[in-house]
């Protein structure tokens, strides 16, 4: 399975939360969206606290 | 029985008085005329000889030479204190030449239309002479004089010396020989000479064969015979004729270790400042051109990329910190809105879900259905069994 790039986890995200908020899925499938939507929101926030790490390690080295 | 002064005053007396007014002829010979103007000489013929004196009030119509013959008027004087006789000359007719004067003038014609005096074929001695033969008696004062000139105005002059008979027999021959020797040391010049004398003493350097070795020699030849006043043939027929032989030595040495000094010290000079005036020709150029022409621009260039980087630098900061600012903020946002939607918010408020075998009941269904349900609140799950209760 091909994985996804980051911008294409934040839109898979957006589809997710107006999809919930439309309301209009089975508790079922609430559940099951919301889980995926909240581990694709974990995964992005590592990935940018990693992208944020590596610019501030990149911008020091620089300075030295 | 007589003193000296007695007998020489009797002497003196018989001959003034036997020789007062005589005339005499004869060749004259070691001729001199001092300061005083007085004139000393010997008159000769081929067996005797008697001095002379004319004193400087007599006048005469030609200058007396060495060699000429002449016919003098005058008194025989006794000169106590020398014991010596001598002719007071009145006055003075020349009479033809002498023989040894006949011969050296028939010599000059003889050279002279053959063109040994020309002073075309004569070489030119050149400015910095340093290697000179000389050829002279090794007793006289002329080696004395030359060698002492010499050394002293330039002691980089080598000399050769040799050893020469200047008078007298076989003197002829062995001037030749010197001549001829010395031009094996391939010096810059040869000053053949010596000092004054009668026209006697000087005669081997008016004979045809020396003559013709000063005309033959490869080698610069100058000749320095005798006095100022005294000029023979090879003074004519030599590249040169010095008055003395001092005055050859001052010749040889026109340039003296002193004016080599001052010139050697003179370029030195002209160098220093040649290369001081280059020095600050190009330090001018420096100080004005290397900041102007270079430092400054290199540096502008330098600054100028500095801000630009910076300028980039600045922006990329912004771009990229913005850019995970915003990803942050969308997150931020999209996890507010998600959790507003978790479904399982209610159990919060007191509500419960109802399950069934892990399928959760919806409106649509009816709890007949189901044998057990499982009631879902937030702390607690209870299974109830309905079929036991209708």
């Amino acid at each position: 399975m091909k994985t996804q790039s980051f911008e294409e986890k934040i839109s898979k995200i957006e589809e997710l939360v107006e999809l919930l908020e439309d309301g209009e899925l089975s508790i079922e499938e609430m559940l099951q969206k919301y889980e995926q939507a909240v581990n694709l929101i974990k995964e992005s926030r590592e990935y940018i606290n990693k992208a944020e790490k590596v610019l501030i390690n990149i911008n020091d080295n620089i300075n030295k | 029985m007589l003193t000296i002064s007695e007998i020489t005053k009797q002497i003196k007396n018989t001959l003034e008085s036997s020789f007062d007014n005589i005339e005499l002829v004869g060749e004259i010979s070691n001729f001199t005329r001092h300061q005083s103007g007085h004139r000393y000489f010997v008159l000769k013929d081929n067996s005797a000889q008697i001095s002379a004196i004319m004193w400087q009030s007599v006048r005469i119509n030609f200058e007396p030479r060495n060699g000429m013959k002449v016919v003098v008027r005058g008194s025989i004087d006794v000169y106590a204190p020398q014991g010596k006789y001598q002719i007071i000359c009145r006055s003075m007719v020349a009479q033809g030449e002498g023989d040894l004067y006949l011969a050296y003038e028939a010599l000059k014609v003889k050279l002279s239309e053959k063109g040994y005096f020309e002073a075309e074929r004569k070489k030119r001695l050149k400015q910095l002479p340093l290697k000179i033969g000389i050829s002279t008696s090794p007793t006289g004062a002329a080696l004395h004089d030359m060698i002492q000139t010499i050394n002293r105005r330039n002691k980089l002059v080598q000399i050769y010396f040799r050893p020469t008979l200047v008078q007298g027999d076989g003197s002829a021959d062995d001037i030749v020989r010197a001549i001829e020797e010395l031009n094996q040391f391939d010096c810059d010049a040869i000053i053949i000479g010596r000092g004054g004398g009668s026209i006697e003493d000087l005669w081997s350097y008016n004979t045809e064969i020396v003559a013709n070795t000063i005309f033959n020699s490869k080698t610069i030849i100058i000749s320095a015979v005798g006095h100022e006043t005294d000029f023979t043939i090879s003074d004519f027929v030599a590249d040169y004729r010095a008055s003395t032989p001092t005055a050859a030595a001052e010749l040889v040495t026109s340039i003296t270790h002193n004016d080599i000094l001052e010139a050697h010290e003179r370029i030195l000079i002209d160098l220093k400042n040649l290369m001081k005036r280059k020095f600050e020709k190009y330090n001018d150029f420096l100080g004005v051109n290397l900041d102007t022409k270079i430092i400054r621009p290199i540096s502008n260039l330098i600054s100028t990329n500095k801000q630009k980087i910076d300028y980039m630098d600045s922006i990329l900061k912004l771009k990229t910190s913005n850019k995970i600012k915003s990803y942050v903020e969308k997150l931020d946002f999209l996890d507010k809105r998600l959790n507003s939607n978790n479904p399982l918010l209610p159990l919060n408020k007191g509500y419960a879900l109802l399950s069934s075998n892990n399928h959760y009941i919806t409106n649509n269904e009816s709890l007949q259905d189901y044998e057990s349900i499982e009631i879902i609140r937030k702390n607690e799950t209870i299974k109830i069994n309905l079929k036991e209760n209708k």
